[in-house]
């Protein structure tokens, strides 16, 4: 019924006469979204969360929705606004609860199917590394990581989802990568 | 971003024209003759093939954990709910009383307008009654001089149960208002008790109050109303039968 329509033109149908029509701008970018929250929390249940409580946010500010900006722009800021406020509540909580934090990521660790406990075991840690490094990364570097690893979008559809220029999202891409590698050498992990 | 990072990268920035193409380059985003051309540049460039390395392989280990720990995952599947703007409707209305404050708040106000409305309906439609047992009348109540041939409006601001004592019931109702000289109320009967009700809507001030106080309870008793027996009697009755 709304496959035809493009994003803008969904939005305008919520917000006038058919709210059903946000159902299929929900169907077309949950994935992405998903994936970016994955990418910018680290953890599957609190990215599930922040995804749900990011379109809720998007439905109930449709009518703030001007059309300046493209749906999708739209959509990612309000996600990483939605994740770094499940950031700001896990500092908190850490702070009250320390040592919280590592055990509930140990948890979520997903173990290879195969492989020798030595490779399992260390491939395990070195996830948990490149986790907490990506984790550590300041936000507007995180964030290009995350869509260029994650969402595989192209630099040109990063700067489009940004309304950045091109150069700046390379120049950020390349700056969280080299950060990266320094943090992962720092702690002692084998990436290649 | 660390200093010593911030100026090394600068550094190679300023001195490698073809450092723009690195990330181009490791993402596969360069066509074939840029492409061939960096490759060509890459085999005498120790700046950019540091940077192609270092780069690939953070890309290589966010990719591997992307593919351990987010593609097994189950496609997500979110469930808004989308619900239409709130309009005005019965059910919606009728949904309010569900709430325990709206429902008796409501109730209230129904029992309120209940009990209004069967006190204005009676006291419009209550009819004269008045007990005749118990209006005695005293002596001393003036009849009015002057009655009224209308009672009009003034009627209606005094209440009709009460009454003059002294006259006929036909004439109570209009000359209870307009008589000039003090009047003195009979006791009025409710309906539900018999028990009199004194009003003081129509007792003037100048009321003869002796003569307004009944004579069983005045001071002295007349004798010829004393009903009372006397030892004179009961001696005059000795004195007859001893032939007196």
């Amino acid at each position: 019924m709304f496959v035809d329509l493009t994003d803008e033109q969904l939005v305008e149908l919520s917000v006038s006469t058919e709210p059903d029509a946000f159902g299929e701008i929900v169907r077309r970018w949950e994935r992405k979204i998903f994936a970016l929250c994955f990418g910018m929390l680290g953890r599957e249940d609190e990215a599930r969360d922040a995804a749900q409580e990011a379109f809720i946010n998007a439905y109930r500010s449709l009518p703030k929705f001007r059309g300046d900006a493209k749906v999708s722009s739209w959509l990612h800021r309000i996600a990483v606004n939605q994740c770094l406020t499940v950031k700001r509540r896990q500092k908190t909580r850490a702070e009250e609860y320390l040592g919280d934090e590592d055990e509930a990521e140990a948890t979520t660790f997903v173990a290879a199917a195969s492989g020798s406990p030595k490779h399992i075991a260390e491939k395990r840690e070195r996830l948990r590394l490149v986790r907490q490094a990506v984790r550590a990364l300041p936000v507007e570097l995180r964030e290009v990581i995350v869509m260029k690893e994650f969402e595989e979008m192209t630099f040109q559809e990063i700067a489009d989802r940004l309304e950045l220029p091109l150069s700046t999202v390379k120049s950020r891409l390349y700056t969280a990568l080299k950060q990266l590698r320094s943090r992962l050498e720092r702690l002692s992990v084998e990436v290649v | 971003m660390e200093v010593s990072d911030m100026a090394h990268d600068k550094g190679k920035m300023r001195h490698c024209e073809y450092t723009d193409s690195v990330l181009d380059f490791v993402y596969d985003e360069l066509d074939a003759s840029a492409r061939s051309e960096f490759e060509e540049h890459l085999a005498g460039c120790d700046l950019c093939a540091e940077d192609v390395g270092a780069i690939t392989a953070s890309s290589f280990a966010v990719r591997e954990w992307r593919q351990e720990e987010f593609e097994p995952l189950a496609p997500p599947r979110f469930v808004i709910p989308v619900a239409a703007a709130p309009k005005w409707s019965i059910a919606g209305l009728l949904g309010l009383f569900k709430q325990p404050v709206f429902a008796m708040s409501a109730a209230a106000v129904l029992l309120a307008i209940g009990i209004g409305t069967y006190f204005i309906v009676n006291l419009s439609t209550r009819p004269l009654q008045i007990d005749k047992a118990e209006v005695a009348p005293p002596a001393s109540v003036e009849k009015p001089t002057a009655p009224a041939p209308t009672a009009g409006p003034l009627v209606a601001a005094v209440p009709k149960d009460e009454q003059p004592v002294a006259e006929a019931p036909e004439e109570r109702t209009s000359n209870a208002v307009r008589s000039p000289k003090p009047l003195r109320t009979a006791p009025k009967v409710s309906r539900n008790s018999e028990r009199p009700q004194i009003s003081s809507h129509v007792v003037a001030d100048n009321v003869d109050h002796d003569a307004a106080v009944p004579v069983s309870l005045a001071g002295e008793v007349p004798e010829t109303q004393d009903r009372s027996l006397r030892l004179t009697d009961l001696f005059a009755d000795e004195s007859e039968d001893r032939g007196d």
